[in-house]
């Protein structure tokens, strides 16, 4: 016994505990293999890296309980094991095994007598409640208005397009974006005045743009991002180097781009990418050889599958969003075989399967940039036709592409977008 | 207020309870009603009775009372609420509060006057201790060629595999009988055929080996039935001549009735226990080599299709920790004898046929030693020559070589394991 007044209490027997008035939880979390528990105790047990016998005192009196916590909910991968020192559990002696293996339970235990000994008050696994919050707002930067610019243009959570405010980073066109780390984004690759690059640019959760990151990978245009897994990683494939390419680059949860890595699926570029299900990616369209209407399914562990066969309309120059919150997507836009402009849709199931051309809505053109916002929806923006422009066409949480709002931005095409922020 | 200063504590209106820093536990309730009151837990025991329970007749927010299923038994004894003229989940007193889950805990609030006491939380809390694996096993009963030897006689087996010499028989002398662990780690012997006809006695095995007298009879009385444990500490009889039915054990040994059979009318078959909790019939007269699986609740389902050579009189045991194997026995006619094996997965699917090893027979015995090891032992050759050699399965499932027999030959014994302890 020690400390503060508050942190004794009597115990059954009328003996002044070490303990709170309800539990003791200022135990560290604890990580090791082996722990010894004490009554009026609680314990946050992390099993991360290996399962824990968890060791209860050789003797108890009525009364006395501990809890324990899985800390991180791998409980079902290394399991919270129980030794009752000698006593019984459940009212079976210490030579039986007991083992606690759901992630996410907790379990609070009480000593009720020498015949059974620990009874659990509960056992209960509490379910995970704390998801991932959806993207907010959206941002297009960069981009070809006459000159190679790289401007940038916020988006808030309603859709609405902020005038041109400058930027950071290399004046440059035809690059690739990808969410990261949640809530924050990466601007890539391009084609500045110089030619082609692989700098990088990161954006932080309130749509600030920075400097120049150092190149990794192949410098290279027209390649395309987007997001994959569960744990803020991001993806750049495909584009034109000195031809065209499949090649990828992992972007990790901190913003990182990896070295450029074998990809999957024909060669192209001007692709549209977007994310779908629960961690996955779709890449659809480009040009290459020819003009395709394949996709490349990517995996919970950004790797890119093989062509699928194509569904919609052979094109390039398109762009894909996500949109709804059932793991929906849809690529619209670009252009067909012999500089058709089109504004057809084709939407993207939860399961990665891309539906047959839809009538769109908004001007037809090609080079038109999408990204989320307002946590369901989607913004498609820029682009050329006849000559380049900066109207945006929001899609609502259900796919449904809006007509044309007027623009407020620099007519811009070779810019790109991306979601970026939970506020 | 009274008793010790640990018993009072300050409720939220400010006034003194009696209650403990956290809460005050109280001692086990046995009794058939019991007036709680707030702040406190209680054990409550329904083994012999349903329970009762007052709640206080005044209460203030945030007062808590915990009830707990003591003994697991609140399926067969519920509890019973009484809200003592206070509201249960907005509902008046003059409503029925049934608490009638095993393993149950009840963590009641009171919130206000309408909607009075509501669970926090009402979760039926799993029963974990899993019993070790039995070290030991005993071989026990038989008959002999010369007709007029009907056994009572016990043959222990060491962790290591190793039989002993006989030890003196208990109960009465009979053959064709089963044997599986209950409670952990004792057994029970039972059923099988005596000098005078089918019987239904059993014999209850100590964790020390030590075989108990004759217990009376429940079920239907019959012989070459088979007999594995289930749920952990359970075991079940089933099948056997003719038209056995089954009969659970429970883990304090005791049998009881029939109930009515589900898979193949059949007798000469064996049994085991597999995965965790579960249990397996199969092969058998005709000869088969239908399977019927147990489940943790000593349901037997129905017939499963035959893997591997139709045959009788055959015996099995556990291995690995969660797998059994069936072997030995015969086909058709007593020129047949085998002594292939057929291994059954922790999920309760049996193998095609692994050649045999050891001396070709049927009518032995088999059980568990050594925590994740088996051995078969005893029975008869195609000369009804009793025979008592054994064959260890490693806890690879692999059958090994013969070892010299030890303890009088005889056929029709039954075997099972006990002990924690090695």
């Amino acid at each position: 016994m020690s400390g503060k007044i508050v942190n004794n209490v009597f115990r059954a027997s009328g003996v002044i505990a070490a303990t709170p008035g309800g539990l003791d939880w200022s135990t560290a979390v604890v990580t090791g293999s082996t722990l010894s528990a004490s009554a009026g105790k609680g314990y946050f047990i992390n099993t991360t890296s290996n399962a824990c016998t968890v060791t209860l005192p050789s003797s108890a009196e009525i009364g006395d309980q501990i809890v324990f916590a899985d800390y991180a909910r791998t409980w079902s991968t290394n399991n919270l094991i129980i030794d009752s020192n000698g006593n019984n559990f459940q009212g079976d002696p210490d030579t039986y095994t007991v083992d606690y293996s759901t992630a996410g339970q907790s379990l609070n235990i009480v000593y009720s007598d020498a015949t059974k000994g620990w009874l659990p008050v509960s056992d209960d696994a509490v379910a995970i409640t704390d998801f991932v919050p959806t993207i907010q707002r959206a941002i297009f930067a960069f981009g070809n208005t006459g000159s190679k610019v790289n401007t940038r243009n916020l988006v808030n959570t309603s859709g609405v397009v902020a005038s041109d405010a400058s930027g950071a980073g290399t004046a440059r066109n035809n690059l690739a974006a990808t969410g990261y780390g949640g809530d924050k984004a990466i601007f890539a690759f391009g084609t500045a005045a110089s030619g082609n690059t692989a700098v990088s640019n990161l954006v932080s959760n309130t749509g600030v743009v920075g400097t120049d990151v150092s190149a990794v990978g192949d410098a290279k245009g027209a390649p395309c991002g987007l997001n994959f897994g569960t744990s803020g990683q991001g993806l750049f494939a495909y584009g034109v180097v000195s031809d065209n390419v499949n090649t990828r680059n992992i972007v990790s949860s901190a913003g990182v781009v990896a070295s450029t890595v074998s990809g999957a699926g024909s060669e192209r570029r001007s692709l549209g990418g977007t994310e779908y299900g629960t961690g996955l990616g779709i890449y659809a369209f480009g040009d290459g050889a020819q003009y395709y209407g394949v996709s490349n399914l990517v995996n919970t562990s950004g790797v890119i599958g093989s062509d699928v066969s194509a569904v919609g309309t052979a094109r390039t120059h398109t762009a894909g969003a996500r949109y709804g919150s059932g793991g929906t997507a849809l690529f619209a836009f670009g252009n067909t075989a012999g500089d058709v402009f089109i504004n057809t849709r084709n939407l993207v199931n939860n399961v990665g399967v891309v539906a047959s051309d839809a009538s769109g809505a908004g001007t037809a053109r090609y080079e038109v940039k999408a990204a989320e916002y307002g946590g369901d929806k989607a913004i498609f923006g820029f682009g050329a036709a006849a000559s380049r422009t900066g109207v945006t066409n929001l899609v609502s949480n259900s796919g449904v592409v809006a007509s044309d709002t007027s623009a407020v931005a620099t007519a811009n095409n070779g810019n790109e977008g991306v979601g970026y922020g939970y506020s | 207020m009274s008793g010790l200063v640990k018993d009072n504590i300050f409720g939220s209106s400010g006034v003194v309870l009696e209650a403990a820093g956290g809460l005050s536990w109280q001692p086990v309730v046995t009794a058939s009603t019991v007036t709680v009151s707030a702040a406190k837990g209680y054990f409550i025991n329904t083994t012999s009775n349903a329970c009762t329970i007052t709640l206080p007749s005044s209460a203030e927010t945030g007062d808590q009372i915990i009830l707990i299923d003591y003994a697991r038994n609140w399926g067969t004894n519920a509890i019973t609420i009484d809200s003592n003229g206070l509201n249960f989940q907005g509902e008046p007193d003059t409503y029925t509060v049934d608490y009638d889950t095993a393993g149950q805990s009840l963590n009641l609030v009171y919130s206000d006057a309408t909607t009075g006491w509501t669970p926090s939380s009402d979760i039926a809390n799993a029963l974990e201790p899993v019993a070790p694996p039995t070290q030991r096993g005993l071989f026990g009963y038989g008959h002999n060629a010369s007709g007029a030897h009907f056994y009572s006689i016990t043959n222990l087996v060491n962790s290591s595999g190793t039989v002993a010499s006989d030890t003196s028989g208990v109960g009465t002398g009979r053959w064709k009988l089963a044997a599986a662990s209950y409670g952990g780690d004792k057994a029970i012997f039972g059923f099988g055929q005596s000098s005078s006809a089918s019987t239904n006695v059993s014999n209850l095995v100590g964790n020390n080996g030590v075989v108990a007298s004759d217990t009376t009879g429940v079920g239907t009385a019959r012989d070459f039935l088979a007999a594995a444990g289930y749920g952990g500490d359970k075991a079940i009889f089933g099948f056997g001549y003719s038209g056995g039915p089954t009969n659970l054990v429970s883990n304090q040994g005791v049998v009881a009735t029939d109930v009515t059979r589900v898979g193949a009318n059949r007798g000469s078959l064996a049994a085991a226990s597999y995965g965790v909790g579960l249990a397996i019939f199969g092969f058998g007269s005709g000869p088969i080599s239908t399977t019927n699986l147990v489940n943790t609740s000593g349901v037997v389902g129905n017939d499963v299709s035959g893997v591997g050579t139709a045959r009788q009189e055959l015996a099995a045991c556990s291995y690995g920790g969660d797998k059994a194997v069936f072997g030995y026995g015969f086909e058709t006619g007593g020129a047949s004898i085998r002594s292939m094996t057929n291994k059954v997965s922790n999920t309760g699917v049996v193998a095609s046929d692994t050649s045999g090893v050891g001396t070709v027979r049927n009518a032995l015995a088999a059980c568990g030693y050594g925590g994740d090891k088996g051995i078969f032992g005893f029975g008869q050759n195609a000369s009804s020559t009793a025979l008592s050699m054994t064959n260890k399965v490693s806890n690879s499932g692999t059958v090994a070589a013969d070892t010299s027999g030890v303890g009088t030959a005889r056929w029709g014994p039954a075997a099972a394991g006990y002990s924690f302890s090695a």
